[in-house]
This record gives structure tokens, sequence and C-alpha cells, in this order.
């Protein structure tokens, strides 16, 4: 079989597009008329928006303070009787540290390179993350993966931890698609996660059932640091 | 093609009684052509649990579709799915533009693209992929366009073992049975045909409780993608300036299939593509919300190349396959409209035709109004004559479109392009004939009507003249030819005597006489 190739790819949309080659010039695409797209206004009360989509999802919102952040997250993680667990954050030690001294096994995701690092994550009780946005709109958080950022803790982990400051919160899904739009396609993170909720699945006669795949529980920790 | 998973046409339950598969597994999607849609629509109108619960089920999400866009959008619903429509029109009028664009974008962020023109030709690329990698096991989400291909066959026939993790997809797999609807998989089965598979496939104890149901699918795949040579997936959108691709899933299967096997390979459709990321909002603002009335999926995964260096997990190599499989076909000037589509269903759930003939009825891998405009231009309007039949043609459709596609539009057309100005029928051209002349004047009109209303008093063994024209009417039973199919399922309310024109006339000049 003569396998094809971007050319001959190509030239099987050139016929039913009416030109002999790919259009060099082309007009602007629609533009995302904000009158009609938006649904949250930039100088809404975004926290207080966001607190309440992100809860009518089902995740559990916490409103702390940097100094009460700690002490709510142990007093959480007890509650859950939670025995293993890891810290996925930009600046991970005073987490790692206040965890640890609650009597916690914080186990380091990164000491462990790739399968054995993963089939590691696999056997947590839960992860604690920051997050690199949060959207008042739809009540989510945005995570991306990066050196300091594994893919498995939002997702593989049963119990989402995640910590939101609340100077993240963007508006609008716009917003952040507006702003992450400069960069080109190497500087774009590997992997965006719009994480909206728990773990939900309808399949079985519409029975609305949380924690399928992915994490049954997200408990979203929003600190106060504006 | 015959799934290797099921050999025998009967199977047991645990309480002991048989069932009947008619057909096995995904061969329901490629039915033997030219394709007659009759019996097996027939077959559903007969089927208790998809008048039920298909039934309910979409005139539910079609209800909080409705109720959450008119919350959330307003005034603006309409004008929300016009600038949806604009940009998917502008990107499919110039895709070679943007299909190269999002290739050098995609290969510059590590992903290596790949070309299909069919079927046959994506298939081959990924099995490669997996003798390259001795892959012995994929995990894959849900993805429309790898049902086109039977990719999961064609895996399985060289030893690959490929499990579907979407949970309906799953339980179809294991049931050999085949997606009966875009978004809701498995919306004609119910509890108990899950719970057997289970028994059955699994060897768990009997139980029919959706959540023990949903544990169970839970602890069975968990180890799956840990052991997994690559994750397959399917792509809501390729966003051309980035070379992006966008998984949008509830469950997290998606996710997890694309971030825990080393190796990624995406099935794409060429039609997925949008130009930029900052069209994207508009997208995920409306997919969800038609599909099944939420404000956005619960994952939205957006991906640019394969992990990077510095990064401590994710797919080491990404492949994306694009795939045109006919898609060049429909992106001809006149159907180009029908590639806009983004597969959110929420025309099937509006359709009062799926609504009860339910998605196997269609033979196709896309059912519901969308696929019987898709299907006839993708596989040949000659296989598919029933498709631009089976509508209404009440418009709910087009309403229910988050890109506009004027679908009624198109099952006119392609009603057109197959008679082709002449029905087959001498019965039907003499019945159309008679109509068209009785639609010219207002006189043959009233006479067509008048002989319709005695044929069908006839019909019910009325008599045609009666001293009170509205009582003792009664019902007709049965009536042949064009209307046959009417009246097989309910009764036609006998007419009565005097029809309104006439009673308006007899009124008017009482009321000028006095």
């Amino acid at each position: 079989m003569t396998r094809s190739t971007r050319e001959s790819f190509l030239a099987r949309l050139h016929k039913p597009l009416g030109r002999p080659s790919t259009i060099i010039n082309i007009p602007d695409p629609p533009e995302v008329d904000e009158s009609i797209a938006r649904l949250v206004a930039k100088d809404a009360d975004l926290f207080a928006i966001f607190c309440d989509k992100a809860a009518a999802t089902g995740m559990t919102i916490h409103q702390v303070t940097e100094q009460t952040l700690h002490e709510s997250i142990t007093a959480r993680l007890r509650e859950e009787n939670v025995n293993t667990l890891s810290v996925c954050m930009a600046d991970s030690q005073a987490m790692t540290h206040a965890v640890a001294q609650a009597g916690m096994q914080v186990q380091d995701w990164k000491a462990l390179p790739g399968k054995a690092g993963l089939d590691r994550q696999f056997e947590l009780d839960a992860g604690i993350t920051d997050v690199h946005a949060a959207i008042a709109e739809t009540g989510s958080l945005i995570y991306q993966s990066d050196a300091e950022h594994s893919r498995g803790m939002s997702l593989i982990v049963p119990w989402h931890i995640a910590i939101v400051k609340k100077s993240q919160i963007m508006a609008d899904l716009i917003d952040f698609w507006n702003d992450r739009s400069s960069l080109d396609a190497q500087g774009m993170p590997a992997s965006i996660a719009i994480i909206t909720g728990p773990s939900k699945t309808a399949d079985i006669e519409g029975v609305l059932i949380t924690g399928v795949h992915g994490p049954a529980m997200v408990d979203v920790f929003v600190v106060e640091d504006q | 093609m015959s799934n290797p998973r099921k050999l025998s046409q009967e199977t047991e339950t645990v309480s002991g009684e048989s069932v009947e598969l008619t057909m096995a597994g995904h061969d329901i999607l490629f039915p033997k052509l030219p394709y007659d849609m009759k019996q097996r629509a027939k077959d559903a109108t007969h089927n208790d649990q998809l008048q039920e619960f298909v039934n309910s089920a979409t005139r539910m999400r079609d209800q909080l579709r409705i109720n959450h866009c008119n919350d959330v959008f307003g005034d603006n619903y309409d004008k929300m799915r016009e600038l949806a429509g604009s940009i998917k029109q502008h990107t499919l009028d110039h895709l070679d533009y943007y299909i190269e664009q999002f290739i050098d974008n995609a290969t510059a962020a590590g992903t290596v693209v790949h070309y299909a023109a069919d079927d046959k030709e994506a298939n081959a690329i990924c099995l490669e992929i997996a003798k390259l990698h001795s892959a012995k096991l994929v995990v894959k989400s849900k993805s429309m366009v790898t049902e086109e291909t039977n990719l999961v066959h064609d895996l399985e026939a060289v030893g690959v073992e490929t499990i579907e993790t979407d949970l309906g997809e799953y339980i179809l797999q294991l049931d050999n049975d085949a997606p009966s609807h875009l978004v809701t998989p498995m919306i004609h089965k119910n509890r108990a045909s899950v719970g057997r598979a289970f028994a059955r496939e699994l060897g768990v104890e009997y139980t029919d409780d959706p959540k023990e149901l949903t544990q169970i699918a839970r602890r069975v795949l968990r180890d799956k993608y840990r052991q997994a040579d690559i994750g397959i997936s399917g792509g809501n959108f390729m966003i051309a300036d980035s070379g992006s691709t966008v998984i949008c899933t509830n469950e997290g299967n998606g996710r997890l299939c694309t971030s825990v096997p080393p190796v990624h390979v995406a099935f794409i459709g060429i039609e997925k593509m949008i130009p930029s990321r900052k069209h994207l909002p508009v997208f995920l603002k409306l997919l969800s919300r038609s599909a099944i009335g939420s404000p956005i999926t619960v994952y939205n995964h957006i991906m640019t190349g394969p992990k990077r260096s510095h990064e401590a997990d994710g797919p080491q190599e990404q492949h994306i396959i694009l795939i045109d499989n006919g898609r060049t076909e429909v992106l001809k000037p006149e159907t180009r409209e029908m590639l806009r589509c983004i597969r959110c269903g929420a025309c099937l759930n509006s359709c009062p035709v799926y609504r009860k003939v339910g998605g196997h009825s269609y033979g196709s891998v896309y059912p519901g109004p969308i696929g019987a405009i898709l299907t006839p231009v993708f596989k040949g309007l000659a296989n598919y004559k029933d498709l631009p039949y089976a509508s209404s043609l009440c418009g709910a459709c087009y309403e229910a479109c988050p890109v506009k596609i004027n679908i009624p539009k198109y099952l006119i057309k392609l009603r057109g392009d197959l008679i082709g100005g002449k029905h087959d029928k001498f019965i039907d051209r003499i019945f159309f004939k008679m109509w068209a002349m009785s639609l010219k004047k207002a006189w043959t009109y009233r006479m067509a009507g008048k002989f319709a209303g005695v044929f069908l008093r006839l019909r019910a063994g009325k008599s045609i003249k009666n001293k009170d024209p509205y009582l003792n009417r009664g019902w007709v039973k049965k009536v042949p030819g064009p209307a046959a199919g009417w009246t097989e399922k309910r009764d036609l309310v006998t007419p009565p005597t005097k029809d309104f024109r006439s009673w308006w006339d007899e009124h008017q000049k009482q009321k000028g006489g006095k």
C-alpha cells in the first residue's frame, strides 16, 4: 500500500476547496465577540463567583488565609485518615513540612523516575497541588505540566487537594486563553488540564456517580492573598 | 468482521435464561449495504427499554440544554451559535491553510503527524506504531472516528489487547454491543444487562447497583492504565496556531489514556480544526451545555507535544493521525456545512424520530439527524436511501445545533437527490401528481379534501351522510398506501361530514342574512 504523504493528503483537500495548492493569504477568522461570548465581567466579584460555581460542581471549598492554610489542610487530611500523599507545588517545602509534622507520610513523587514514579502515584491516598489559574465562570482549576508539576497528582490520586490563591482567579475562560495565546508551540505547556469537579459519569441509566477514573474527591483551599 | 471476544449468538445470563443477540457488536454499525432501516426501526418501537428510557433520557437532556443555555446566554444564545458556526465555517473554507499550520506547529512541539486517506490506512499506521513498541496492551478513550475505522477489531486481530475505558464503551465492549448515541453510548441498555455482562465476563457477583458497577469497572481499569503500552484517544478539537489537541471527558479516562502510557496516539478527523486558542472558549462554552446541559466537561485536556525533557511524567511520544475517510467528499461546497459538527449529540436528544427508533436503527457510526445527513454522503446515498426520510423535518435539530448546521435543508436536498425529480414507484408518482394538482387551485384543494373525508369515513365504517356532522365520529383503524405506517401505531380520528370551510361559509351567510 502506498502511504499518504503530507503533499498527497493536502491534495485531497485542494480539490473540494477548488484550488490547485494551499491558499497563502486568508481573511482573518471571526473575532470572538465578547459581548456575546463573555459570561463573567472582569470587574465582577470573582472570588464569590468562583467559590459558588466550584461548589456547584461537587468540589469542597474552604476559604482560608495564608496563616490558616496548613492547619486547615492537615485537619482535613486527618478527618479522612490519610496515610500517604504527595505534594506537588512550585514551592512545596513549607507544605511538605507541615503535613509531615502532622504525622502523614509524604512521598517524594520526583524521587523515582519514569514508570516507577507513576506506579507510586497509583498507591497514594491524596495529592496536594497548587494551580496555575482558576476560572470564576465555571469554577474550574487550571493545572499545567512542568518540572514541578506531575500530571498524575491531579488525576491518578483518589483525592485531589488544590490550593488556589485569590489573585489567581480569572473571570472568564476567554481571559485564560487570551493570556496563553501569545506562546508559540514549544512554549506551550505539554499538558494543560481544565478541571471542573470530581470525576463523573452518568453512563448507567443516567444515574450520576462521582469517582469513576479520576479523583472522586476534590477539595479546594482558596487563600486570601490580597 | 466478527468480534473475536464472543462467538455464540446466544448467551447465558446469571439467572439461567438465554438472551438472543441478533447481531454482534461492532457489526451493528456496519450492516449489509444497501441498508434497509425499516426492520430495526420496527424492532425498536417494540423494545420497552428503548421506548421508556431512551425517550425519557433524551427529553430530559434536551430540556436541560434549553434551560441551561437560555439561563447563561439569554438573548445571545442564537448569536453564540451563529458565532461558533461562523468560526467553524471559516476554518472549513480554509482547511488546507489551517491543516498546514497545524502540522507545522504540532511538529515543532515534538508531535509526529501521520496522514490517513481512509480507515484502512489509519489503522495500519496505528498497528505499525504498536508493532514498533511491541505493544501488548492498549487503553483507549471514547472516539467516534475509531468506530469508523473499527480499530479495536484490527488491533485485537494482531494480538494487541485493546480496552475501551469510557465506562459506557467498556460495558458495550464487554457485552459485545455497539454505541447508539454520540455522547451517552449505552443509552439503549439497562442496569440489569450491565450486571449480567459484568458477572459473565469479569466473574464478579451479580449486582445491578450503578455505583457498585462503576466501582468494579474502576478497579479493573486502574490496573490497565498502569500496564498499557499505548494510550489511544480521539480529539474534540485541534488548534492550528499552537498544534494542540483537545479532548473533553467527564470520567477522567481520556486524561489517563493520554497521560499515563508511554505512547499516545490520537485519531482525529480533519474537520475538528479551529484556528486559534482564542476560539477555544467559544466551543468549550457550548459543547457540554449542548450535550448534557452542564457548563463544561469535568476534564478538558489540551495537549501540545509529548512530555518535555524536564518533566517527570507524561507520554514520551505523541502521534496524531489526521484522518480523511470520506471527509473531503463532504468538504465539497454544497455539503461543507455538515462538517461543522462538534459531536455534542444535541440533535439526537431533540429529535422525535431518534427518541423512538434509537441509534442502532440508523445502521451507521453516526446516528440521529446529523447521521442521517452525514452517512449518505460518507457511504453513498444509494446505500442509505432511508436515512434522509428518517425525520419529520420539524427543525428541532437545527434549533439545538450549537454550530447551526441546517440539517432539515440537507435532508430535503438528499431527498431531492434520491428521487432525481422522479419517484420510483408508480403509485407514488400518481399520488404526488394528484397532490400537486390539488394544491394548485382552491377548488381542487377543496375537492381533494372532500374526497379524503369521504374515503376516511367509509374506511371507518361510518355513514357519509350524518345529521349532526360532529357526532358519531369514531376512529379509522387502518389506511392503505403512504399513510399505512401512520395508522400502524395509532388510530386516525374520522373526519366530520362537514368540514370547517363549509361551516364557515354557512356561518358567514347566516351573519350576512341577519
